[in-house]
């Protein structure tokens, strides 16, 4: 016999489950219950697209809060008369900060000159009637908002620093809300992902009670669970891949044709919307991956359970 | 070899006792019939067997299996040296005639060059060569009954039990089946059939043991082996031993 070889007790063991013949079984069984397999990919597309929306929105959120990260400049201004080493010393304490990326030098007289450009007001509107009143100051970018805080203390601890201006109650209610909506697109992810398992789970539960007959033959001629698993397997992994080919192109349709209703969104806090070009990577194992576990794992979580529960007798009926 | 040895068995949903105490040995090469009523423990007998119900008490052996502490994961190897045959035949209706029997060599991961060689010499001999591509609902029951046959036999197994093979046949074609049967008894496997058809059983000569309320109420050797033992004392001697 091919591939044979013998328990401990001296008698037949399959050497190796021939793959190629349980695959065309599950390929065919996926054929023949397919209106099964049609609800199944439904409700499973439905449900990773879901997922992915979540996704799709979690992206285009941290890409919002790190848009206002980048445009996040604080304003550092020194105390007046202090001398040009004093200012070079600030400068390089600023530089050492972590979470500080630039630092731009904007003297005395840059300054009131951009502010009067600013407030559209000619440059020497009010020569002679004020002086400059503005000190030297650094213009500083800091990225990583949730440590806008740390940040800002360890600026205003730098030595001949005399004040500091920013913006921290906008920078703190983009930080929560960023919190915020990734942990409840975290949490709809995970629901949706128990969801589809159990929608899988049931739809291949369904399929093997219809099969109970097919499941006590296997079982009386000698079938191992692994060999009456496999074709349930490939079938959930077969749903799966269709649901997630089939979630891709939807979610593609739907940026090229509706994702100006993204960008609209999003455009209203000043960011860009993340296409999925960008988020290709993650949509793929969104989609694809994500619909060929959910289809492995409910079908064997669910065959296993059947096959201990009901189906371990060749006899019953 | 199957052996009984002081085994008794009763059902824990409903406390009725399935097997009292039974003594019996059915040794490679023989054609028994187990006959009983409805309810007197012919399936739990066969249950043991399969490895579906294990005994309170006593002691079982299949072949090599102790049938009392059989491991869950030997039981698929139990069943490959075992040719199953129900009564109501568990044909998978998608399947051909010729897909129902190599499923069995499947199952095992036999190479298909093997079962297409195999699967062609069961079918003849039950007789079914013309029938190859033909499904289960283009088949007579007795036809359907010999593809089930086929399925058991095309592994090569040293036992065939079947649990009321003729159950859903006419007198005719019980016969032809009882005899189907005797033929691959002749050829050398260990033949153990389950049947309520005494009628039928009279028309053939071999071993009976009656169950009766989950006991063996008798055990007749067939007329054969009784002349044989009659005429060579030493048969009956080694009978005896192997029975004890």
């Amino acid at each position: 016999m091919a591939n044979k070889t013998k328990n401990k007790k001296g008698h037949s063991k399959s050497g190796g489950i021939n793959t190629i013949y349980l695959t065309k079984m599950g390929m065919h069984n996926l054929v023949a219950n397919r209106s099964m397999s049609l609800s199944s990919i439904s409700v499973l597309t439905a449900c990773l697209l879901l997922i992915g929306v979540s996704f799709l929105l979690l992206f285009n959120i941290q890409n919002l809060v790190k848009d206002v990260e980048n445009q996040n400049v604080v304003v550092v201004f020194a105390k007046d008369n202090i001398s040009q080493e004093q200012l070079g010393k600030i400068e390089s304490d600023l530089k050492a900060i972590p979470d500080v990326t630039d630092v731009e030098f904007v003297s005395k007289a840059q300054g009131y000159k951009e502010q009067l450009a600013e407030l559209g007001v000619e440059e020497d509107a009010f020569d002679g009637i004020i002086n400059n009143p503005l000190p030297d100051s650094f213009r500083i970018s800091v990225t990583n908002i949730e440590q806008f805080g740390t940040t800002l203390a360890a600026i205003k601890n730098v030595e001949n620093v005399d004040t500091v201006r920013e913006s921290q109650e906008i920078v703190n209610q983009i930080s929560t809300l960023q919190v915020s909506i990734t942990a409840i697109c975290l949490i709809i992810v995970a629901v949706l992902v128990i969801v589809s398992l159990f929608i899988i789970a049931n739809t291949v539960r369904i399929t093997m009670v219809n099969r109970k007959i097919d499941i006590q033959v296997m079982k009386s001629v000698g079938a191992t669970n692994t060999f009456i698993c496999w074709p349930f397997m490939i079938e959930g992994i077969v749903i799966g891949l269709i649901s997630g080919l089939l979630s891709l192109g939807l979610t593609y349709v739907f940026l090229a044709t509706e994702g100006d209703v993204l960008n609209s969104l999003f455009g209203l806090f000043g960011s860009h919307t993340v296409s999925g070009i960008e988020v290709l990577p993650y949509l793929i194992f969104c989609y694809i991956i994500a619909g060929v576990l959910l289809g492995s794992v409910a079908s064997v979580v669910s065959i296993r359970k059947y096959l201990k529960k009901e189906g371990s007798e060749a006899n019953e009926i | 070899m199957i052996e009984f040895k002081n085994a008794s068995m009763k059902y824990k949903t409903n406390g009725v006792v399935a097997l009292d105490n039974v003594n019996v040995t059915i040794n490679d090469g023989e054609f028994v019939f187990i006959v009983g009523a409805s309810g007197a423990g012919k399936s739990s007998f066969l249950n043991v067997i399969m490895g579906q119900e294990k005994i309170d008490s006593g002691y079982v052996r299949v072949g090599p299996y102790r049938m009392h502490n059989i491991k869950k994961r030997d039981l698929p190897y139990l069943r490959r040296m075992l040719g199953i045959v129900f009564q109501d035949f568990r044909l998978i209706p998608k399947m051909t005639v010729y897909d129902n029997v190599a499923f069995a060599l499947r199952v095992i991961g036999m190479s298909e060059k093997k079962i297409r060689r195999r699967v062609k010499y069961v079918l003849k001999l039950v007789d079914l060569t013309d029938k190859t591509d033909n499904f289960p609902n283009q088949l007579s029951t007795g036809e359907k009954q010999r593809v089930a046959i086929a399925r058991a036999l095309v592994n090569n197994p040293g036992v065939i039990i079947a649990d009321e093979p003729t159950g859903n046949l006419d007198p005719v074609l019980s016969g032809e089946i009882m005899s189907l049967f005797d033929k691959i008894n002749s050829l050398g496997a260990t033949v153990v059939v389950v049947t309520h058809d005494l009628e039928l059983v009279r028309q053939f000569d071999h071993r009976v043991v009656t169950i009766e309320s989950g006991k063996i109420v008798s055990d007749i050797p067939s007329r054969t082996a009784e002349l044989v033992s009659a005429i060579v004392p030493s048969a009956a001697n080694s009978q005896e031993e192997n029975d004890g």
